[in-house]
């Protein structure tokens, strides 16, 4: 019974000295823990930055490899150019006995273009890429600008003339996040062995037609 | 003695708990911040790799030999990918190798280097490639 008497004193004065240990470690959980989502999220966003400029870059460089005809000029926004290809692609004809028959060399087009739309929920405006199928002014296909952890900006879109001479394809890529924390450069080429028809910002570099 | 060390066996695991989730969280974000950046790296190497590709497979259309050293734009050798744009830029170097597989054809094989933070990252990359 003495026993329990002694210990009973020493219980509360545990008791105060946790409480306010308890509390002091509580809030820095909470700190760490609210800075290590903010991290997590930088890094998605990072993520998603990437991913986008690379489909970007695969995105050309997959219609460049089969281009027939390029056509560059500029594109609504500065820093940035347009490129409109006619390329090679494959459609079925159903024509035949064997489905290695079936397909047939076709042309298709596609025009990637740089625009600055008006946000509806922003009075900033943000360059987005767009991939439109027809060489008019119609600017409905965006393939940049809209992802969940916030929005890109392009920065440069640009191909290089001296390189086109020998059929080369040069781009350099810069997307951007629209908060600026992050850009993101790839640069890259790709060789163009079926290409008749190169014009650059209205000059002739290549016409083997 | 060991009634009186009971309250404070409970304090001790709280604190140690604490402690080491802080440490293991700091420690896991800062690892993974320094993986993403590479990854970033990664793609460029990827992306530089293929633009020497294009080189020799315009150097081979026009039947004229390939080099060893980087035939791209020189500028794409340094890259602010995943660092602030004030910072130093990262320096990628380019290596290729050739063999002949066959007739007509190429196998060229580029190897683009990096260091980061001391530690030397490469890609090996390869494709074959018909000469004119």
């Amino acid at each position: 019974m003495k026993f329990k008497l002694d210990e009973r004193g020493f219980v509360l004065a545990e008791f105060a000295i946790a409480l306010p240990l308890l509390i002091l470690l509580l809030y820095a959980l909470g700190t760490v823990t609210v800075s290590g989502l903010k991290i997590a999220r930088e890094q998605v966003a990072d993520y998603a930055l990437e991913t986008e400029a690379q489909y970007v870059i695969d995105r050309i460089t997959t219609e460049a490899r089969a281009a027939h005809t390029v056509k560059i000029k500029n594109s609504d926004s500065a820093n940035a150019d347009e490129i409109f290809f006619v390329y090679h692609t494959f459609s079925d004809t159903l024509e035949g006995n064997h489905p290695m028959n079936w397909a047939k060399d076709i042309l298709d087009q596609r025009r990637y273009t740089v625009h600055s739309p008006t946000s509806t929920v922003s009075t900033k405006r943000f360059s987005q890429v767009y991939a439109e199928r027809k060489e008019d002014d119609q600017l409905t296909n965006p393939i940049t600008g809209d992802i969940s952890f916030g929005q890109t900006t392009v920065g440069e879109l640009k191909f290089d003339k001296e390189k086109l001479r020998s059929k080369i394809l040069h781009i350099k890529f810069k997307l951007r996040r629209a908060d600026l924390k992050q850009t993101v450069e790839f640069n890259t080429a790709v060789y163009m062995p079926d290409c008749k028809k190169i014009i650059y910002h209205g000059e002739t570099i290549l016409d083997e037609e | 003695m060991l009634n009186n060390q009971r309250g404070f066996m409970l304090l001790s695991v709280i604190f140690l708990t604490l402690v080491v989730s802080f440490g293991a969280q700091i420690l896991l974000n800062a690892n993974v911040k320094v993986q993403q950046r590479n990854s970033t790296l990664y793609l460029t190497a990827i992306n530089l790799a293929n633009e020497q590709f294009a080189e020799i497979e315009s150097y081979a259309a026009a039947g004229k030999n390939p080099e060893t050293g980087f035939m791209g734009n020189p500028a794409d050798l340094e890259s602010l990918n995943g660092v602030k744009e004030d910072s130093v830029p990262v320096k990628f170097e380019v290596e290729t190798s050739y063999e002949n597989p066959g007739e007509n054809l190429i196998k060229a094989k580029v190897k683009v280097k990096w260091t980061i933070g001391g530690r030397e990252n490469s890609i090996v990359s390869e494709k074959i490639i018909r000469a004119r």
